[in-house]
């Protein structure tokens, strides 16, 4: 792995997101995302120990099936238990979800 | 082999465990770990218009992309990949600037990594296997890039699910800046260094996940 230019392109995507991407959004704030949409997201948060200050977990501070809403038609998503990466911390959960969603 | 010498080699794994890893060494590392990571999966690299797009591929039935998030790459679906592949053909992709896929020119007003850049990339990837019409999950960045799929190529997305985010702009609209996901945004453009560790140690940590399990990657919310 390059790292330096690994981490200048993942710096290049925050400030994308800060940028550009808002721009994107900004002109399709009167679109929303026709097929289904599932959103996952973690209820109760873990820490890592590398990280200094425990994170709240994003259905602390968002309610997330009324945000996906204002942006896609038809929204379904469930809060699971563990942290960021789901696909990692709480794999079978994750992937229950998934397969149901996939399969339906 | 001296006292001397093991005690530098020993050192030397200490340091691959902990996140310091030297490019060649840290690019050994990676091969045996996709191929420990990914079992039966085959891996290939689709040149694109504007990158080379690093892939693993492998199952059968309905197109399924996977979109890792930062600063992971495609291995972080390699608890579940194999599960879903059962179903489905499933394509993991590294995103353009990720893992080993290449790293394209930032462009005007960072027009190179916008989220409508990287889903055009992977829209072609998907296409190169012949899928015009697919599912994808994305977390993370990977999960924009999703979101951005979905309104760009809404023709071609069947499904799609994000993994723990809110939609960019809605993040940008309610960055109050005490809020955790945009201190974590930012801290690391003040502090590249931190970063640089952290993204050293996550690295490292999904790369011998396999080995240590207590080892989990760090966290980046946003």
């Amino acid at each position: 792995m390059k790292i330096p230019a690994t981490l200048h392109a993942m710096c290049e995507d925050y400030r994308a997101a800060a940028t550009i991407d808002l721009e994107h959004d900004r002109a399709d704030l009167n679109r929303k995302i026709e097929c289904p949409l599932l959103v996952l997201w973690t209820e109760r948060g873990s820490t890592s120990p590398a990280q200094r200050a425990p994170i709240r977990p994003m259905g602390q501070m968002f309610d997330l099936l009324s945000v996906w809403r204002e942006r896609a038609k038809q929204v379904r998503g469930k809060g699971l238990p563990g942290g960021h990466a789901l696909q990692e911390l709480v794999p079978e959960e994750t992937l229950a979800e998934l397969q149901a969603f996939l399969r339906s | 082999m001296g006292s001397g010498r093991r005690d530098l080699l020993r050192s030397v794994v200490f340091a691959a465990g902990t996140g310091v890893l030297s490019g060649l060494q840290m690019k050994a590392q990676e091969k045996s770990g996709s191929a420990r990571l990914f079992p039966g999966f085959k891996a290939s690299r689709v040149e694109t218009k504007e990158a080379v797009i690093n892939v693993v591929s492998a199952g059968s039935g309905p197109p399924l992309l996977l979109l890792h998030g930062a600063p992971q790459t495609l291995a972080t679906w390699h608890k579940i990949a194999p599960q879903l592949a059962a179903n489905f053909t499933v394509v993991a992709a590294d995103l353009r600037g990720y893992g080993d896929s290449s790293k394209p020119p930032d462009g005007v007003n960072h027009s190179g990594y916008s989220k409508r850049a990287m889903a055009q990339d992977q829209v072609e990837v998907m296409e190169h296997f012949g899928f015009k019409k697919f599912a994808v999950v994305g977390h993370d960045r990977g999960a924009r890039v999703a979101h951005r799929m979905a309104l760009d190529h809404g023709e071609r997305v069947t499904k799609a699910a994000v993994l723990d985010i809110v939609p960019t702009y809605k993040l940008f609209q309610s960055a109050t800046w005490s809020l955790p996901a945009a201190t974590i945004t930012f801290s690391f453009s003040r502090n590249r260094l931190l970063f640089r560790r952290r993204l050293l140690a996550t690295v490292s940590n999904s790369l011998w996940v396999g080995r240590n399990r207590k080892l989990r990657p760090n966290i980046f919310v946003v």
